[in-house]
C-alpha cells in the first residue's frame, strides 16, 4: 500500500515537474508564415547526445554531430561557442558586469539567460549547455519520437516546422534564428547600460560568424561555393536587418511608457560617440549618430542583388524601412512616431523574408553564382568608396570579404587580396583598444581608397 | 567800437553765458553732492569704446601726468593697460578669428581654418549667404555687445547689434562704461593741507563700495567670484546672455572649451592690469581698514592673493556652470526633451572604449553609459572648500544630479532642475568658509598637499557606492584642473620669473598625455612692462586646438597619478 502510495506521489510530482518546466516562453515566429506550436517544453541535449543518436565518437563525421560540438568531447579541438554560452557568465568579466546592472548575479539573471541559455530559462538542468541543440533546432518535444522514422524526410519543411522543428538547412530559417540573440528581438536585446558594463557590441554579419576560425562547424554545408555564401550573405543582409527593426519596435514600445531609455545609444551608431573629440568627420545630421549602420549599411547591395540571385524572389521596395530610416535620422525622433514605422518596416522585410525562404527551398542551384558575387563585388567596393563612418566601411567590407571568398579567394583573385588587407588594415583597433582610435579623416579616406583599388583589381580581373 | 563790433560781442558774451547756463542744467538732473559717488539707476549702460578707455588707460608714463600726480591714479591701478591689452591680449583678436574667405574685406583679420571649416559645414544648413562673422550665436561671444546682453535683447539683436572693432573688448570684461565713464574719474580737491607725496585730489569712486559701482555698470574683477562668473559667460556659457556653444556648433568645427580655471587661463597671456601688492593705495588700506579693502576690493593684508583667487573663483566656476546647466534644463523641460549635447560632458560619450577601463575602475553614480555633466568643476570646488561638512554635502547634491542626468537617456529636465536648487546655497556656504580663511604659506601648503593626494589617488577594487570625493581621476578635464591648481599654487613661490624645479618636473612627467599648459609653443612674457614691444606673431589658433586636443586624447590614469606621486 504504501509503495503504491509513494509511486503515486512519485508520478504525480515528475508530472508536476514536467508541468512546471513547460512554462510558456514566447516564440518569435522565426519562420515566416508558420506559426510554431506554443508552450513547448524546452529540454536538455541529455536525450541528444546519445551515443546512438547525435553523440557517436568520431567527431566531424554524422552521427556525431554533439561530439563535434561540445569541447569536452574533445579537447584539443575548438568546439562550438555556443557550448560555453552559460559557463561565461560566470567569469570576472560577467560578475562585474552584474554588479554594475544589479539584478543578481549574471548565471541567475533572465536578462542574461535569455540568449546565454534559452532553454535554461524554463528547464533549469538545461541550463549548463548554454546555447544548446533546442536554442536553434527548436524544441524537440513533438518531433522527438519522429524525426528518425523514414517518413520524416519526405516532409516538406512548412509540415516540420509546424511541430516545432526548425529546419536549419533553409538559410533563411537558419540565419533568423541567430539574429534573435546576435542582433536581438522585441523581448530581448544588449542594450547600452549592459555594453557599459563591459558587454562586447553584437556586431552580426553571417558569413563572417560562419567562417569564424574558433567556430567547428557540426554539420556539412550543402551548397556549394559560390553560390553559398553569395546566398548566405544576401540573406544575412535582410535578415541582419529586419532584427535590428524588430528590436526597434520594441524599444520604441517601452520607450512610450518611459520604461525603457530612448533613444537607445545601442541602436545607434557606436564610433559616432565614441571617437575622440576633435577628429570627428562631419557626415548626416550634423552631430548626431546614425541609427543601426553596421546592421544596415549593406541592405541595399543586398535587396538590389536578391533578385538576380534568387530570381523568384521579388526585389523588396524597402518604402516603409526608408521611411523609417528618415524619422530615426531627424533630430528627435519620438517612439510614437517610430512604433508605427518600425512595425510596418518590420512587415515588410518579413514579406522579403518569407520569399527568400521559400526561394531557398524551391530554388534550383544557379549556375551564374559566380558573375553575381563579381557584380556583388564591384557594388559593393564602389559604394564602400563613399561610406561616411567606420561602421559602414566595416559592413561593405565583410561584404566584399565574402564575395572574394565565395569566388575562390586569392587562387582566383589574386589582384583584389592586396587591396582587401589594406581595407582591412585601416579599420582595426589598436591593441588593447575596442573602438577605431584615431579614425580621422586621413584614415577614413584611405580606407576609402582601400575600395576604390578593389574596384579597380576586380574589374581588372 | 563800431555798433556791429559791439553787438557781434555781446552775441558772443550772451551765447557763452547762455551756454554755461545750459550746460549747467543738462548737467544738473541729479544732486551733486561732492564726495559721493552719483548713479543714475535707471539708464542702461552703453558701450562707449575702448577709443574711449584709452584716453587715460594707455599713458606712456602715468608719473608724468599732471592729473594722475594730483589724483595719485598710478598708486591705484596701472594707468598703461590698453598698452598691453591692444597689443597682445588674445581677447582683442577674438573678432578676427572669425575671418573666412566671405568675409575677409570686412573683418580685418586673417583667414581662420577653423572658421571657415565651421562656415562650410554650417552653410549646409543655413544656406548659402551665411557667414560666422554675421552669426549673432557667435558675435555674442567673439565681439562687444551694444548694451548688457540678456534675453530679450540677444533675440532682437542682428549682427550689427555687436561692436567688432575691438574684439572682445574693455567693456565686456569690465561693464559697460556709459554711466561709470565720468563718474570714476571725477575727483575733487582734498581740503586742508595734504603732506608731500600724498594726493591733493581725491576721487570719491576708489572708496564706493561694489554695489554703487555695480550700478553704474563696472564688474567688480577684484572679487574673484565676480571674476570667475564675467569669464564663464562666455568660456563656459550663459544662455541668457545668447552665450552658448551648442554641439552642433563643436560638430561643425568649434574648438572644444576647455574646464574654466580663473588662474590658469590668466597667467597664459600678459597681464595688463595691476595686482592689489603692487598698487600702494590698496596696500595701505589694507594696513589702515583691513575690513575696508577686503569688502571692497576684497584684498587681505598678510595671505596669498593667488590661492584667495583660486580658491574664490573655483568655487565660482562650480556655480556658473551648474547656472548653465539649469538654464538647459529649463530650456529643454516644456519641450519635455533632453538637454543639448553639450551640457554634458564632452569625454563622457567621446572617450576611447577600453577593457579594462579606467572609467568604470574610478566608479560612478546612476546607471552605467548615461551621459553625465561636467564633473571637474565640482571635484575642485570640493577640495578648495576645505571642509568635511561641505565635502558631503556636495557628495550627496552631486550624486542626485547625477541621478537626474541618468534618468532619461539625455537628461530628465525635471529632475534636473530640481538638483541644482541647493547647489547655489551650497556655493554661497562654501564662499562664507572660504572667507573667513587666511591664505597664509602654511594654508596654501595644506591645499597644495589635498590637491596633490586627490590626484594621486589610486581607484578601489569595487569602486560602486565610492562617494565622489573618494574616487581616482579618470578624465582627462579633472586632470587638467588639478594640474593647472597645483601649478597655481606652486608658481605663487617662484621667484624672480623662474620657473619653479616641481612644476617643471611635473610638465616633464605629464607631456604628451596632459595639456598642462594652454599655449605650450607660444613665446610670451607673463610679466610685461610698460614699454615691452608687440609680439612677433599669435600662433595659429589650429595648429595650437590641434596639439592640445591630441594630448587631451591620450590621457592615461597611471601616468598621471605616477605624476603626483613624484611630486610628493
Amino acid at each position: 500500500m504504501r509503495i503504491v502510495a509513494a509511486i503515486i506521489v512519485g508520478l504525480f510530482a515528475v508530472g508536476l515537474a514536467s508541468a512546471v518546466r513547460a512554462k510558456p516562453a514566447r516564440v518569435e515566429a522565426r519562420i515566416f508564415g508558420i506559426d510554431p506550436p506554443a508552450n513547448l517544453a524546452q529540454s536538455s541535449a541529455a536525450s541528444c547526445s546519445a551515443s546512438a543518436c547525435h553523440g557517436g565518437g568520431s567527431a566531424g563525421t554524422r552521427g556525431s554531430e554533439h561530439t563535434t560540438w561540445a569541447p569536452q568531447a574533445t579537447p584539443h579541438a575548438s568546439g562550438d561557442p555556443h557550448s560555453r554560452a552559460y559557463r561565461v557568465l560566470f567569469n570576472a568579466d560577467s560578475v562585474r558586469m552584474a554588479k554594475a546592472i544589479g539584478g543578481g548575479p549574471a548565471h541567475e539573471n533572465t536578462l542574461c539567460l535569455k540568449c546565454h541559455a534559452p532553454a535554461g530559462l524554463t528547464n533549469p538542468a538545461a541550463r549548463s549547455e548554454g546555447v544548446g541543440c533546442s536554442a536553434c533546432h527548436g524544441s524537440s518535444e513533438k518531433w522527438l519520437d519522429s524525426h528518425y522514422l523514414p517518413e520524416w524526410k519526405a516532409k516538406s519543411s512548412r509540415e516540420k516546422s509546424s511541430e516545432g522543428f526548425v529546419p536549419t538547412k533553409n538559410l533563411t530559417v537558419r540565419i533568423s534564428n541567430c539574429v534573435a540573440c546576435h542582433v536581438g528581438g522585441s523581448d530581448r536585446e544588449v542594450n547600452h547600460d549592459l555594453i557599459a558594463a563591459g558587454h562586447p557590441r553584437l556586431a552580426f554579419e553571417y558569413t563572417r560568424f560562419h567562417f569564424a576560425t574558433n567556430y567547428r562547424r557540426h554539420w556539412d554545408e550543402a551548397t556549394p561555393q559560390p553560390e553559398f555564401e553569395l546566398r548566405a550573405w544576401l540573406i544575412g543582409q535582410a535578415a541582419t536587418a529586419r532584427a535590428a527593426v524588430y528590436v526597434l519596435h520594441g524599444r520604441a514600445v517601452k520607450a512610450k511608457t518611459a520604461s525603457a531609455p530612448w533613444p537607445e545609444f545601442a541602436g545607434l551608431s557606436c564610433f559616432a560617440c565614441h571617437q575622440s573629440v576633435g577628429e570627428g568627420t562631419v557626415k548626416g545630421t550634423l552631430g548626431k549618430p546614425e541609427w543601426e549602420v553596421f546592421h544596415t549599411a549593406t541592405l541595399t547591395a543586398a535587396s538590389t542583388h536578391a533578385s538576380t540571385v534568387l530570381p523568384n524572389v521579388k526585389r523588396p521596395g524597402l518604402v516603409k524601412y526608408g521611411e523609417l530610416r528618415k524619422t530615426m535620422g531627424a533630430a528627435n525622433p519620438k517612439p510614437a512616431d517610430v512604433e508605427p514605422l518600425a512595425a510596418a518596416a518590420r512587415a515588410e522585410l518579413d514579406a522579403w523574408l518569407a520569399e527568400l525562404q521559400a526561394a531557398e527551398e524551391s530554388q534550383p542551384r544557379s549556375p551564374q553564382a559566380a558573375a553575381q558575387a563579381f557584380d556583388l563585388t564591384l557594388f559593393l567596393s564602389h559604394a564602400g568608396s563613399n561610406a561616411a563612418e567606420w561602421d559602414s566601411l566595416a559592413a561593405h567590407y565583410l561584404g566584399a570579404a565574402a564575395m572574394y571568398h565565395a569566388a575562390g579567394g586569392e587562387k582566383a583573385r589574386p589582384k583584389s587580396a592586396k587591396p582587401l588587407a589594406a581595407i582591412r588594415a585601416e579599420l582595426r583597433f589598436p591593441t588593447s583598444f575596442n573602438n577605431p582610435v584615431g579614425f580621422d579623416r586621413l584614415k577614413l579616406e584611405r580606407a576609402r581608397g582601400g575600395f576604390r583599388a578593389l574596384h579597380n583589381a576586380e574589374i581588372e580581373e | 567800437m563800431t555798433w556791429d563790433g559791439r553787438i557781434g560781442r555781446g552775441t558772443a558774451l550772451a551765447g557763452a553765458f547762455g551756454g554755461i547756463v545750459f550746460a549747467m542744467l543738462a548737467s544738473s538732473g541729479t544732486s551733486r553732492s561732492a564726495n559721493v559717488v552719483v548713479v543714475q539707476k535707471d539708464a542702461k549702460p552703453e558701450w562707449i569704446g575702448a577709443s574711449v578707455c584709452q584716453r587715460c588707460h594707455q599713458e606712456k608714463d602715468p608719473t608724468d601726468v599732471k592729473e594722475y600726480q594730483q589724483t595719485r591714479g598710478f598708486d591705484f591701478v596701472r594707468l598703461w593697460e590698453n598698452r598691453i591689452w591692444d597689443a597682445h591680449d588674445l581677447h582683442s583678436m577674438a573678432y578676427k578669428n572669425l575671418t573666412t574667405n566671405a568675409t575677409k574685406d570686412n573683418t580685418g583679420g586673417d583667414v581662420n581654418a577653423t572658421a571657415q571649416r565651421m562656415e562650410d559645414n554650417l552653410k549646409r544648413l543655413r544656406g548659402d549667404k551665411y557667414t560666422v562673422a554675421g552669426d549673432t550665436a557667435c558675435l555674442a561671444c567673439h565681439a562687444s555687445s551694444q548694451n548688457p546682453l540678456d534675453k530679450a535683447t540677444f533675440a532682437d539683436a542682428k549682427a550689427d547689434f555687436f561692436k567688432t572693432d575691438d574684439g572682445v573688448g574693455c567693456e565686456m570684461c569690465h561693464g559697460h562704461g556709459s554711466k561709470y565713464r565720468d563718474e570714476h574719474q571725477r575727483s575733487m580737491l582734498v581740503k586742508g593741507k595734504v603732506p608731500a607725496g600724498e594726493a591733493t585730489r581725491e576721487v570719491p569712486w576708489r572708496n564706493a563700495d561694489p554695489k554703487t559701482k555695480a550700478d553704474a555698470g563696472l564688474v567688480n574683477l577684484r572679487d574673484p567670484a565676480v571674476a570667475a562668473a564675467k569669464c564663464a559667460s562666455c568660456h563656459v556659457g550663459n544662455k541668457d546672455e545668447g552665450r552658448f556653444v551648442t554641439h552642433e556648433m563643436y560638430a561643425v568645427g568649434h574648438p572644444p572649451l576647455p574646464p574654466l580655471d580663473l588662474m590658469a587661463y590668466s597667467r597664459e597671456q600678459p597681464r595688463h592690469w595691476g595686482l592689489s601688492t603692487e598698487m600702494p593705495f590698496l596696500v595701505n588700506l589694507a594696513k589702515k581698514d583691513a575690513k575696508k579693502a577686503f569688502d571692497t576690493f576684497h584684498y587681505r593684508d598678510g595671505e596669498s592673493l593667488v590661492a584667495r583667487r583660486f580658491v574664490e573663483s573655483t568655487i565660482g566656476a562650480l556655480r556658473s556652470n551648474v547656472k548653465l546647466v539649469k538654464q538647459l534644463a529649463d530650456e529643454a523641460k516644456p519641450k519635455n526633451d533632453g538637454l543639448d549635447f553639450a551640457a554634458f560632458d564632452c569625454y563622457s560619450c567621446h572617450h576611447n572604449l577600453k577593457y579594462p577601463s579606467d572609467r568604470q575602475a574610478r566608479g560612478y553614480d546612476g546607471p552605467p553609459g548615461r551621459p553625465q555633466f561636467r564633473l571637474a568643476p565640482f571635484a575642485m570646488a570640493r577640495l578648495v572648500a576645505d571642509d568635511e561638512k561641505l565635502a558631503g554635502e556636495l557628495d550627496t547634491l552631486q550624486k542626485q544630479l547625477a541621478m537626474s542626468f541618468g534618468n532619461r537617456t539625455y537628461g530628465d529636465p525635471d529632475l534636473v532642475i530640481k538638483a541644482v536648487e541647493k547647489l547655489d546655497a551650497w556655493c554661497d556656504a562654501a564662499h562664507a568658509k572660504v572667507a573667513a580663511v587666511r591664505y597664509t604659506k602654511d594654508e596654501v601648503k595644506k591645499l597644495l598637499d589635498k590637491l596633490t593626494a586627490a590626484a594621486s589617488r589610486e581607484p578601489i577594487a569595487e569602486p560602486r557606492g565610492v562617494p565622489a570625493s573618494q574616487r581616482a581621476v579618470a578624465d582627462p578635464e579633472l586632470a587638467m584642473l588639478y594640474v593647472w591648481a597645483i601649478t597655481t599654487l606652486l608658481l605663487d613661490d617662484a621667484k624672480d620669473g623662474v620657473l619653479p624645479a616641481n612644476v617643471a618636473t611635473l610638465r616633464d612627467g605629464l607631456k604628451g598625455t596632459v595639456p598642462t599648459r594652454l599655449r605650450p609653443n607660444s613665446a610670451y612674457d607673463f610679466e610685461v612692462k610698460i614699454n615691452s614691444p608687440a609680439p612677433k606673431g599669435i600662433e595659429n589658433v589650429d595648429a595650437r586646438i590641434g596639439a592640445r586636443m591630441k594630448e587631451f586624447n591620450a590621457f592615461e590614469g597611471p601616468v598621471f597619478r605616477g605624476a603626483f606621486k613624484k611630486l610628493k
